[in-house]
């Protein structure tokens, strides 16, 4: 069976061979296998190497210092350590967070459980392109509100927040400043340095390396304060205890390295490929964009297909086109997406949604191959639908 | 994922479409629920000679509408009355969730075989 093109770059990226090639070397018995925390063989030492390497490389991308990148199992663990590990620090100042009801659920799942143990938690509503308003913010402010956590770039819609303006509004108040970044970093270009946060949670399969490895930037100056959640050994500075995966790490470095090489000619392409693409589906009537493509990452579009069913049309596009829709299956229904009904579409017009996003191996010929498999599905629906 | 029976059903569909000449039109659903199903036949002598549906939903419910379709061809109205739910559920394997599918489509039928003599 040939394969449908792959158009889900935000769920997921394949791992760049050339980074698969790096991680294999830490795992044979001919390799660097070692335990990084082995300190009395070659081995270890090695081992270690590359650990760091790996982490001179992500801290780079991101413009820290190396000693400033915590390994985690993923972006999931990172926002879950930011949290939980924050607001367990800061628990005598306060017991007040801030976020955003457009976060992952790896950031509202933790409020959630922060909220069932005593605490408050604030959450920010969007616009119709899905932007936090700068002044909400500023209102929800208490004088015991110990963490505001805001995600850099939506994994729906691909909206960019200004969380250059919200880390300063945080710093004025004293307050430590979050930042989902698993879906902006090796995207588009993020700095530390000019931008005022305090922890920022990294994802590698977004950045076509291995899944099951990520980081947390913690800010050394000012020293972002928190308490770890996984204890055993004491690693990563006591933050994240347990064995590093030496070759998720070296993987992660790799594909970061990378990233940062082909994020200036990549992210045009990208957004040129998107682009295409619209310009293709706005010919169809009654077609339009969920968000903004005005603060949208290059590579992503979601988009509302009025009054034709969204699972359907997911379905017929299943032998061509591998995209996802703006709606999660639960066991029992199909569940509109809370991004998109917080943006203000209602359930069905979130449910009539999808989500296309293009990637390193996307090419124009895939891209028109899309556009016109798209547009004859989008047609067939509407065909026979009595809505039409 | 949705089992072979439904995928084929709702991947080649033969009787979506118009009927203008058609005998009796029923619907079932609305815009809200996202789902709706319509069916028109044509009747000669008692006998449902073509049906054609439109449909709005998900996969489960454009098979549905196929396999009615198929299922009311040839068929007398008073044969067709006795179609049950479970018949349809039965033959395309719909998951529990789904069964709302196999309901709608005994409503549709039900408006169809109960012709009051009145054409609509």
């Amino acid at each position: 069976m040939k394969h449908p093109i792959y158009l889900d770059y935000m769920a997921t990226t394949p791992v760049d061979p050339s980074v698969a090639e790096v991680m294999w070397r830490y795992l044979t018995p001919t390799g660097e296998f070692g335990n990084p925390a082995s300190i009395t063989h070659v081995y270890g030492w090695r081992a270690k190497e590359a650990v760091e390497t790996a982490r001179e490389q992500v801290a780079g991308l991101i413009h820290a210092e190396p000693n400033e990148i915590i390994w985690t199992s993923g972006a999931t663990e990172s926002n879950n350590l930011a949290i939980k590990g924050v607001t367990e620090f800061f628990q005598e100042k306060g017991k007040h967070v801030i976020t955003c009801i457009t976060e992952h659920k790896a950031v509202l799942d933790p409020c959630r459980y922060l909220e069932k143990k005593g605490y408050e938690v604030t959450y920010l509503p969007v616009n119709s392109r899905g932007l936090i308003n700068l002044e909400q913010l500023q209102q929800a402010i208490r004088s015991d509100t110990v963490l505001i956590s805001i995600m850099h770039v939506n994994n729906e819609i691909g909206v960019i927040q200004d969380i250059v303006k919200v880390g300063a509004i945080a710093k004025q108040h004293g307050i430590l400043f979050h930042v989902d970044a698993a879906q902006s970093v090796g995207k588009i270009a993020v700095d530390v340095q000019q931008i005022p946060v305090d922890l920022m949670s990294l994802a590698s399969h977004k950045v076509y390396g291995p899944k099951g490895i990520g980081a947390l930037y913690v800010r050394r100056k000012p020293r972002a304060r928190l308490t770890p959640q996984i204890h055993g050994g004491g690693h990563e500075l006591g933050l994240r205890s347990g064995t590093l995966a030496t070759h998720q790490i070296a993987g992660m470095g790799a594909a970061f390295a990378l990233a940062q090489s082909l994020m200036p000619t990549e992210s045009i392409r990208l957004a040129h490929l998107r682009d295409l693409l619209w310009q293709q589906l706005a010919e169809l009537p009654s077609v339009t964009i969920n968000g903004s493509l005005q603060h949208c990452i290059p590579g992503m579009l979601n988009i509302h297909v009025h009054k034709t069913d969204g699972e359907s049309l997911i379905t017929a596009l299943q032998p061509t086109l591998a995209i996802s829709s703006g709606s999660a299956c639960t066991s029992a229904e199909v569940e509109p997406s809370y991004v998109l009904t917080a943006l203000g579409l209602t359930g069905e017009e979130a449910k009539n949604s999808l989500r296309i996003c293009v990637g390193r191996y996307t090419t124009e010929k895939d891209i028109m191959t899309a556009a016109t498999c798209l547009k004859e599905k989008i047609q067939w629906l509407r065909g026979m639908s009595p809505l039409w | 994922m949705y089992n072979d029976a439904i995928l084929k059903h709702f991947h080649e569909p033969s009787h979506q479409g118009p009927l203008p000449q058609a005998s009796m039109i029923a619907r079932v659903g609305s815009e809200m629920d996202g789902r709706i199903l319509e069916m028109a036949i044509t009747v000669e002598q008692d006998a449902i000679v073509t049906a054609r549906f439109k449909a709005h939903g998900c996969p489960a419910t454009i098979a549905s509408a196929e396999w009615v379709a198929t299922y009311l061809e040839g068929r007398s109205l008073q044969e067709a009355q006795n179609f049950q739910s479970a018949q349809l559920m039965a033959s395309l394997q719909l998951p529990g969730h789904k069964h709302y599918c196999a309901l709608m489509a005994e409503d549709l039928v039900k408006q169809l075989t109960t012709y009051d003599g009145e054409e609509s």
